[in-house]
């Protein structure tokens, strides 16, 4: 089958979105179909460029193309006879970021009213056409759709782009692993800082390079002031995916702790697909999807004193760690977090 | 310098139209720009001709790059105050080729008018544009004619030249593109009845339709041309490529009207050697002045094997019209130092 991916881009930008979609293009490739990118440029200054944006995609034409699926607003509005969205999410700036620090619109300016009626009324319809074709990558963004657009759809999660690089070594180091961007949401700092309550001889190895130079600065001084230097060490750079590989085979556990996010993040499948548990916390978002306590790993309270005692029962008890580990990739399988899903239910 | 270039695609087709777009950026980028392409698909149906111009204007790029280079039409359409753009042609269904038994459309009212919109929003889109170059004299004629507007050739460069090279000047000539009736392999076979010298022939190249590699075997076996006619009906490397022209007397591309020089005839320059053409092939009469870097001939077998033969025997000629190929690409600047100069001057 010929198969068209729709996004909507930023130019001079490539994120996690951008990487899904080439991810998802060569697996189309791998699975025996043709598959091409279409990425439309969004702009949403000023506000009225919203609703041009729409216009501009709605008029456009996919031709020689058996399939769509679209990814973003407002790329779904592309005019295609068999079209199915994937959607990662939708202009939040009109739903649920309306009326907080990150909206965009304002109730008492007539013309920003307008144009918010104007982006709900024309998804309630595009939405509604699609209502049964319609994925999403996450249960936030189904929940979002649904209260918001009265719109059911289902959850076809991510999985990762290259699984393959990872195998199950059975090796059991003594630290437990973070690899991640370093920012102050994906709360390294307080991992770090559980290390100063762990009562076993657990180390910690965080990898990954800083947004900015002060979340390194940040992270380097907390080791210094609580003289962590022997049991925490940090990776303050780009690591290379051979690298992070390694890293994680040679690990106790996993963990990734972020504030609040959509999804369960690419680390915790990597940890599943090295056989490591992982330790996550309650408030992280999605991670629950796929990390269950004392099942694939632990879920904990968001303070340094709740991740120490999980760090300290994994090294303490590592025979359950293991079978944790060994649990993962499982769950996965179950949870439909497969390549063979999302391509089966995305092209059927 | 931050630079969109800016094209249409038909998903899944790839071709000289989107190569020269990822070319573009690849080298502005090199040369230091920040360079990044948006290609937007476009149905050539004529229904759909008007609204999905309409939808060209209506996105917003203003904010996101310095300059706009607009590639495949009506990419054009696009708006941006310093546009600057490298046509390569006109919707010529609607243009030149109107009046032929090319244009697929029927003179009807509807398709008339749609023609007219078509005519009338080129003319305003067109003229926003703070330059426009294209990448051959026969389209720059046709903006004049069509549109009255003036604009400047910059001849589109290979992107990689580092393999070609000439080893030697053998006894065949080369003939490098696709199988397909409009590029006449054909022709330059037919040719091979009439030469009186023991010139050769290779042609290599995938056929696009297995009818049209067929007639060039019946044509080598009815004339019993197997000894002195190679043909390699397959995807071949740019390395198998540079190695067949490193090796050969001269080149010949001898495609039907075509609006450029087209890239096999850079390629043989770059190899030093010279180029055979004909005289309704197009844009190559741009590139090759007769005598002096290749032979511009009528396009008969006999005019084709009178060429090959004189270019056998006269191989100081030849190699001197091969090294004179070189110059040639020099004196029209054909490289991407120009390139890259004129959109970011």
């Amino acid at each position: 089958m010929k198969i068209a991916i729709v996004t909507t881009k930023v130019p001079f930008l490539y994120g996690g979105a951008e990487f899904l979609a080439d991810s998802l293009c060569s697996k189309l490739s791998e699975y025996g179909h043709q598959s091409q990118v279409i990425s439309y440029p969004f702009a949403w200054v000023p506000k009225e460029a919203i609703l041009d944006s729409i216009m501009a995609t709605k008029l456009s034409v996919i031709d020689n193309t058996d399939l769509v699926i679209a990814l973003k607003f407002p790329a779904y509005y592309v005019k295609h006879p068999k079209k199915k969205l994937w959607l990662l999410h939708q202009f939040r700036q009109a739903y649920d970021l309306h009326n907080t620090e990150y909206g965009m619109f304002s109730d008492s300016n007539p013309s920003d009213v307008a144009i918010r009626q104007a982006i709900k009324t024309m998804d309630n319809k595009v939405l509604r056409d699609l209502e049964g074709k319609i994925f999403t990558n996450s249960k936030v963004v189904s929940d979002r759709l649904f209260k918001y657009n009265g719109i059911k759809s289902e959850v076809l999660f991510p999985p990762l782009m290259d699984a393959s690089i990872y195998k199950v070594t059975g090796e059991c180091g003594d630290y437990i692993f973070y690899p991640s961007r370093v920012n102050h949401s994906k709360r390294q700092w307080m991992v770090v800082e559980a290390m100063r309550y762990t009562k076993s001889a657990v180390k910690l190895v965080v990898a990954g390079k800083g947004d900015s130079p002060d979340d390194e600065k940040f992270l380097m001084e907390l080791i210094e002031k609580y003289s962590l230097q022997d049991k925490v060490t940090y990776l303050n750079r780009f690591i290379s995916e051979e690298e992070k590989v390694t890293l994680f085979e040679k690990a106790l556990a996993g963990i990734y702790v972020p504030f609040d996010e959509d999804s369960y993040g690419y680390v915790t499948l990597e940890g599943f697909q090295a056989g490591k548990a992982m330790i996550s916390c309650k408030d992280a978002g999605g991670t629950d999807v796929v990390v269950k306590d004392g099942e694939t790993g632990y879920m904990t309270d968001s303070t340094p004193e709740a991740i120490a005692e999980a760090m300290d029962k994994m090294y303490l008890n590592k025979p359950k760690t293991i079978e944790m580990g060994l649990n993962g990739l499982p769950l996965l399988e179950k949870l439909g977090i497969t390549w063979d899903n999302v391509i089966r239910r995305l092209t059927e | 310098m931050k630079i969109i270039v800016a094209s249409t695609i038909v998903p899944f087709i790839y071709g000289g139209g989107t190569s020269i777009v990822d070319w573009l950026v690849l080298k502005l980028n090199e040369y230091g720009h920040q360079a990044e392409s948006i290609k937007l698909p476009y149905s050539s149906d004529i229904n759909q001709m008007m609204s999905q111009t309409v939808g060209l204007r209506m996105f917003h790029l203003e904010d996101y790059c310095e300059r706009l280079i607009p590639i495949r039409m009506p990419s054009y359409q696009l708006q941006h105050p310093e546009k600057y753009l490298w046509f390569i042609h006109h919707y010529r269904e609607v243009y030149d080729l109107w009046d032929t038994e090319f244009s697929p459309f029927p003179h009807t009212e509807k398709n008339c008018a749609i023609r007219e919109y078509v005519m009338r929003s080129d003319d305003v889109s067109l003229r926003e544009a703070k330059k426009i170059f294209t990448n051959s004299q026969v389209v720059s004629n046709r903006l004049t004619k069509f549109n009255a507007l003036d604009s400047t050739v910059v001849y589109p460069p290979l992107f990689d030249i580092s393999s070609f090279r000439c080893n030697s000047y053998g006894d065949y000539i080369y003939y490098s593109s696709r199988i397909c009736s409009h590029k006449r392999q054909l022709l330059a076979v037919q040719a091979m009845k009439y030469t009186k010298t023991p010139v050769k022939l290779v042609i290599t190249g995938k056929s696009e339709r297995p009818q049209d590699a067929e007639e060039i075997y019946y044509e080598i076996k009815y004339n019993h041309l197997e000894d002195r006619v190679t043909v390699i009906d397959r995807w071949i490397s740019d390395e198998e490529k540079a190695k067949f022209l490193s090796d050969c007397l001269a080149a010949i591309y001898i495609p039907y009207d075509e609006d450029s020089y087209g890239y096999p005839s850079l390629e043989a320059h770059h190899s030093q050697k010279a180029v055979i053409s004909c005289k309704d092939s197009g844009g190559t009469d741009e590139l090759i002045v007769d005598g002096y870097n290749g032979y511009l001939t009528d396009p008969t077998p006999q005019a084709l094997a009178s060429v090959y033969d004189e270019m056998y025997l006269d191989k100081n000629k030849t190699e001197t019209m091969g090294r004179n190929g070189l110059k040639r690409i020099d004196e029209l600047q054909i490289n991407w130092d120009n390139v890259v100069r004129r959109f970011t001057e």
